[in-house]
């Protein structure tokens, strides 16, 4: 077994999530405290003194793009963020899945194999929209329509950890300044659906047209395929299969499993004729993988509660690649 | 003449219009001797021009005389004037000043017996007026519908009509209501005039009953008197009566010490008296604050006092009038009672709770957050929230409460609230019906299975047991391997349990309720039996030969290891056999080559022939042969 990787994220120059105008941490502009009143004013961080604004007072913690002026969390801007772009058809299950993520690690369901992991939804407009997104996961599973703001989150994998602020653009055909910026991408592919690529052509062109690539360049983004939906097909899998396996109970991502999955999962694509979106993936992308999950699971049955399963498989490759939690190879290991 | 005098002075403008009728009349006679005569009459003495009412000018008014007398040729409207006007003693005159025709003669003649005719009749009625005074009056009044006559008014003026039998006078709210019996007077119309003192209130009236609000506190009686064709007649009197309204908006609030009264005083009130009452029948009164209010302090709390208020005046000589007096109830609360003996029973979708009603104390029906009912104690109202929410207030002694406001909780306290103070009373739990759990699913994991299901609406605890190779006998079954779980945790993290044995595994879910178990639904869970199995590399002189190996104690089955180009076979079937090992075959490594026109990468694995067992790769990225 090989001793875990780690791979120390480098700090860089943030994009605003919003406009995804790249500005130095400094350039980004404070805001007065109400109680500066009339003569409140918005001024650089550079023009901070001693953390006081220029009337000597705390100003806020909340940081504003001085391109587009959008509030952004401060923890955005200061902390290792990372872009996520979600994409894939409507009513694939993306923002399903997404919701599903974050509902599953902020209420420490992965508490076994992460201990102290905790995961905050940072700013107003992203609170609105996962209590949106999860009161429909709860209540229904009618797709809906997103809108264009990201979802920031700010997770930290030990209670003492820095935490990695990950931006989720979650849309049906990925914004090109979304593409343009992703650290990784999330395509959600339905089981159902039509044969085909499931997009993956048109992604990776957006991709390539988005950050300036040639046609036949190999992207480097880290690429989840998520095969969603997973528990309308569940009776169509050998019990053997990896897609009925326990999550192992590894305090990272277990690439053994991964990798058994992804082939499983392929090989059910396969089947699916989604032999193009393999091939696109592995022709367009050095690096991707295959998940299967289920956000709802047995909910045919008209149960309430929602039983995710491994839909926090995809993140944390993403996070394993990002550098934010060891890899583990060959056999599982606890967390401590 | 004297006596026309008299008639005329009791009337008003009575004398100046005898005086003009003098004045023309002889003004008219001087007619007949030329204007002359006319002017120098009315000149001659014009203080009667002015005490007539005429015209001060002499000429003026001998001039319109003159006029009057010498162009009036129609004698005959005289008469008919003077007949429509019933002054048969002027129409005769009339015909009796000039010369007639036969027609005209006999006309006079009939009149002239009328008039002697009515004279009679009047001088008959005259002679009753002592003896007879109906009889005189409706004599009177007969001659009076043909002849117009002061005598006539005369007459009936000395045959008074009867005063009514009795005047009676009554409070009635904040009125008087006055009523007499009707005069017994007969003859001709009737009616009546009532007056206050000196103060007509109604007059020629034919009702009965009147009412009138007169000043109140003020003994007042009441005068009716009886009228003949507006001839005043004889009149009755009531007895005194004072009218006493009450006290206005009288209001009563209670303190945790005293009570307090407040009211206002309607007008002519002095004052307000009031009498407590207590209900073992104590009376003691009460001093009041200005007349408008009293602040009762020496009363028990707890204890229900009647309060009599009556509103003072002066009334006659000093000595005050009470009104009737007005009766409210206060009572100082006391320390809250708790109630013990709530009861709740399930109706349908409501539940319905009864309870011994307690008088004048609210109560208050909460749910614990958390279903924990707290002690029975006594404590401040505002602190009575934890005992959990609110979901009924009743002081009737029973209250209806629908199931969907407990939101699935079934411990109910009864609050009962006094003042500033909260009782809790001991808590009661709705009976549920204990219903199976429906939709029970179990989806298996390898070794782990996870159980879902639909929670009955009361239920909030399962007991889940499970066994090998049968259903289990029921929750407490011994053989069974069992675990409760409450409605949260299995929202929260769900039902999963490993059962890592092969065989048919069996759940019994059954709700759990205070010792209580429902029915218990099952569902079986079938674990196949696991083979291990391993792929390898030959030794490195046999070139793209590949080792497989079954470990385990048990039997292997049979076993078919395919290959297939690109992705992993998912059955038998679905790519190229490329070995197959018999059940009862070496236990050592069997050697095996993958065909050399698959494409690479090819993918291996290795199916079970037999469905009860499943095969099991460690290290499943080795499958792949690149």
């Amino acid at each position: 077994m090989r001793a875990p990787t780690w791979n120390l994220p480098i700090r860089r120059v943030p994009a605003c999530p919003y406009c995804h105008t790249r500005t130095a941490v400094k350039a980004y502009l404070r805001q007065c405290a109400s109680r500066c009143g009339e003569t409140a004013i918005e001024f650089p961080v550079s023009a901070a003194r001693k953390g006081e604004c220029p009337h000597g007072r705390a100003p806020m913690a909340r940081r504003v793009c001085p391109a587009c002026g959008q509030v952004v969390p401060r923890e955005y801007v200061e902390g290792h963020s990372k872009v996520v772009a979600v994409v894939g058809a409507a009513g694939s299950g993306k923002s399903t899945w997404l919701a599903s993520v974050i509902r599953q690690v902020a209420k420490g369901h992965l508490d076994d194999r992460f201990p102290g992991m905790s995961l905050d939804v940072l700013g107003e407009k992203s609170r609105l929209r996962h209590e949106r997104d999860r009161v429909l996961v709860a209540e229904t599973v009618l797709h809906h329509t997103t809108g264009p703001e990201p979802l920031l989150v700010s997770l930290r994998v030990r209670p003492q950890a820095r935490a990695v602020v990950i931006a989720f653009h979650d849309s049906a055909d990925g914004t090109a300044e979304s593409l343009a910026h992703a650290d990784g991408l999330v395509l959600a592919v339905e089981p159902g659906a039509a044969p085909g690529d499931a997009g993956i052509a048109q992604l990776a062109d957006a991709v390539r047209a988005a950050r300036g690539l040639r046609p036949d360049h190999r992207i480097g983004l880290p690429l989840a395929v998520v095969l969603t939906k997973l528990d309308t097909v569940w009776d169509m899998v050998d019990p053997g299969s990896p897609l009925l396996r326990p999550v192992p109970r590894a305090a990272g991502y277990a690439v053994s499993d991964g990798v058994d999955v992804h082939h499983e999962t392929t090989a059910w694509l396969g089947r699916w004729n989604k032999a193009d979106l393999i091939r696109g993936a592995h022709t367009a992308f050095l690096r991707h993988r295959c998940f299967a999950a289920t956000a709802l699971g047995d909910r045919a049955d008209g149960r309430r509660e929602p039983v995710p399963y491994r839909v926090e498989d995809p993140l944390l490759w993403l996070l394993a690649e990002f550098g934010a939690i060891p890899t583990f190879r060959g056999a599982e290991r606890t967390g401590s | 003449m004297l006596k026309i005098v008299e008639q005329a002075l009791e009337e008003p403008e009575g004398l100046s219009r005898l005086l003009r009728h003098e004045f023309l009349s002889e003004l008219s006679v001087a007619v007949l001797l030329g204007y002359q005569e006319v002017s120098f009459l009315a000149a001659a003495e014009p203080q009667r021009s002015v005490a007539s009412g005429l015209p001060r000018d002499p000429d003026t008014l001998a001039y319109a005389v003159w006029c009057r007398r010498t162009h009036r040729s129609d004698w005959e409207s005289d008469y008919r004037q003077a007949v429509a006007d019933g002054r048969l003693h002027a129409a005769l005159s009339v015909l009796s000043s000039r010369r007639l025709t036969e027609d005209w003669e006999r006309v006079r003649d009939a009149l002239a017996a009328t008039v002697d005719r009515l004279a009679a009749d009047l001088a008959a009625a005259r002679e009753l007026e002592d003896t007879a005074p109906e009889d005189a009056a409706a004599r009177y009044l007969a001659a009076g519908r043909e002849l117009t006559d002061p005598s006539i008014k005369s007459g009936l003026r000395r045959c008074p009509a009867a005063a009514p039998a009795e005047v009676s006078a009554r409070a009635h709210h904040d009125a008087v209501v006055i009523t007499w019996w009707e005069s017994t007077s007969t003859a001709g119309h009737l009616t009546y005039r009532v007056s206050r003192g000196g103060t007509v209130i109604a007059d020629d009236t034919d009702a009965l009953v009147l009412s009138d609000v007169p000043p109140f506190g003020v003994p007042t009686s009441y005068t009716v008197q009886t009228l003949r064709n507006g001839v005043p007649g004889e009149m009755a009197h009531s007895g005194e009566v004072v009218l006493t309204p009450e006290v206005l908006d009288l209001a009563v609030e209670s303190t945790m010490l005293s009570v307090h009264g407040r009211w206002r005083l309607p007008s002519g009130a002095v004052g307000a008296s009031v009498t407590r009452v207590a209900p073992s029948g104590e009376t003691a009164v009460i001093t009041t604050l200005d007349g408008t209010g009293f602040d009762d302090t020496a009363v028990v709390p707890g204890v229900q006092y009647r309060y009599v208020v009556r509103a003072r005046y002066p009334g006659r000589a000093g000595e005050p009038g009470d009104s009737a007096g007005l009766t409210v109830h206060g009572e100082c609360p006391g320390d809250p009672r708790q109630v013990d003996d709530l009861r709740a029973d399930l109706s349908g979708d409501t539940v319905e709770l009864t309870w011994t009603r307690q008088s004048g104390t609210p109560l208050v029906i909460r749910v614990p957050h958390d279903g924990v009912a707290p002690a029975p104690q006594v404590l401040r109202a505002a602190d009575a929230v934890v005992a959990g929410r609110v979901v009924a207030v009743s002081d009737t002694g029973r209250a209806s409460v629908p199931l969907a406001d407990l939101a699935g909780q079934r411990v109910l306290v009864p609050v009962s609230v006094s003042g500033p103070l909260a009782a809790i009373g001991p808590a009661t739990r709705v009976a549920p019906p204990l219903e199976p759990v429906s939709g029970l699913h179990a989806r298996r994991f390898g070794p782990q299975v996870v159980l879902t299901w639909q929670w009955p609406m009361w239920a909030t605890d399962v007991r889940v047991a499970w066994r090998l190779d049968g259903p289990p006998t029921g929750p407490l079954d011994p053989q069974a391997t069992a675990f409760e779980i409450s409605r949260s945790a299995y929202a929260g993290r769900g039902a999963r349990i490993t059962a890592t044995l092969p065989g048919e595994h069996w759940f019994g879910v059954s709700v759990v309720d205070s010792g209580r178990f429902g029915p218990m639904v099952t569902v079986c869970s079938t674990r196949l039996r696991e083979v291990r199995y391993n792929v390898r590399r030959a030794a490195w002189w046999r070139r793209g030969e590949l080792l497989v190996t079954v470990h385990g104690p048990e039997p292997a089955p049979d076993i078919a290891v395919v290959a297939k180009s690109g992705s992993r076979p998912l059955a038998p079937e679905d790519g190229v056999e490329v070995l197959r090992l018999p059940a009862l075959g070496p236990s050592e490594p069997v050697r095996f080559r993958v065909p050399r026109h698959l494409r690479r990468p090819v993918f291996l694995r290795a199916f079970s022939l037999d469905e009860t067992v499943t095969l099991v790769h460690p290290a499943p990225h080795l499958l792949v042969v690149p």
